[in-house]
């Protein structure tokens, strides 16, 4: 019974300390007693789940870089993307439930929450293409060997922005923040032939509009 | 792997065959070995690649030591919460439904073991009553 009105308590008591000691508690948990091994992410969720500050600092310090680059690819914009970054830990630290070890690595979900937030906030924002309506075939490889990569790295940045939301996350999380085919469908919450068929369209419509920036360039 | 397949997945996944999806790579090589063409044509995917990944701009350390005292600031005003259904388990459940569940078969146990009431019994003169008064009142008009 005694377990019962534990669990019964709501909300749970779990007011960070002040963050002298947060910041101490950090260094106490940089590696698992037992193993000496840094403790997973997962291991720190769960350490989160029960209220542990220094573990969601911890978290906050390993991953709030790549959850605010990932959405600064997305968004576009430096502003929004920190906001991004600032929204989803805040909801994480208020909600670490949300998030179930048993279904997904810490990595693949934190992806998938800034990816949807990222989309989320996009289309509240402004009106955007229908996929279909930039979907192309590729028959040629933009011709970027022909032009300078500082010119090129703009046009690209422009022809991105022009992109649907979903098939400019496509190409974020594939090409430059490196996950897998596998992953990046994970995060999108897309099987891989639908995220290979994102992709592919993406690239596609990238292209298309490459080439429209470059006429005379082609090869 | 047919050349358009080879084609097709280089659109998607562009140059670097070790990026491609596991169960592809093996025809792709196979592939390449056989066509030099491929190989060249494969090669001009990577300009785009290469472009595409330096798109990703690294976050500078000084925006993110900002961003996380915002962050700690919020998190240190922000009260935990449990999700909605965390305060019960099923097991803890199981005592409550059981008890709902004897106490809807007894109310239906009860409901039965009434004697159902004859056509004899039911009292209709409220009824009756009511029509008398509304045809009494009718020929009053």
């Amino acid at each position: 019974m005694r377990h019962v009105f534990a669990r019964l308590q709501y909300p749970v008591p779990r007011n960070p300390a002040p963050e002298r000691v947060r910041r101490e508690s950090v260094q106490l948990i940089r590696f698992d007693e037992a193993s000496m091994q840094p403790p997973s992410d997962e291991q720190l969720m769960q350490r989160v789940v029960e209220g542990d500050g220094a573990a969601f600092d911890l978290l906050v310090t390993r991953h709030l870089g790549r959850a605010v680059s990932l959405a600064q690819s997305i968004l576009g914009v430096a502003a929004d993307a920190d906001e991004a970054g600032q929204e989803v830990f805040v909801k994480l630290w208020a909600r670490p439930r949300a998030f179930d070890a048993t279904k997904a690595r810490f990595t693949t979900w934190l992806h998938r929450v800034v990816v949807n937030y990222c989309i989320d906030r996009r289309r509240g924002r402004r009106f955007e293409p229908l996929e279909a309506a930039m979907d192309h075939e590729s028959p040629e490889p933009p011709p970027l060997e022909h032009v300078q990569a500082e010119q090129s790295a703009r046009a690209v940045s422009g022809a991105m922005t022009a992109l649907p939301i979903r098939q400019r996350t496509a190409l974020a999380l594939f090409y430059m923040h490196d996950l897998s085919q596998r992953e990046a469908a994970a995060a999108m919450d897309l099987t891989d032939s639908a995220f290979e068929s994102l992709l592919h369209r993406a690239r596609a419509a990238l292209g298309a509009a490459l080439r429209a920036a470059f006429p005379g360039e082609d090869t | 792997m047919t050349p358009a397949e080879f084609e097709r997945l280089a659109d998607t996944y562009g140059a670097v065959l070790a990026r491609w999806p596991e169960e592809a790579r093996k025809g792709a090589e196979d592939l390449l070995r056989t066509s030099p063409a491929l190989a060249e044509r494969l090669a001009r995917r990577t300009p785009l690649d290469a472009a595409l990944a330096a798109q990703a701009e690294p976050v500078s350390a000084e925006r993110l030591r900002v961003l996380q005292q915002r962050i700690r600031t919020l998190t240190t005003a922000v009260p935990q919460r449990q999700s909605r259904w965390a305060w019960f388990s099923l097991r803890e459940l199981a005592p409550l439904a059981a008890g709902v569940v004897l106490a809807l078969f007894v109310s239906w146990q009860v409901r039965e073991s009434r004697p159902v009431p004859t056509a004899a019994a039911v009292d209709i003169n409220p009824v009756v009553a009511m029509l008398e008064y509304d045809s009494n009142f009718l020929e009053m008009q």
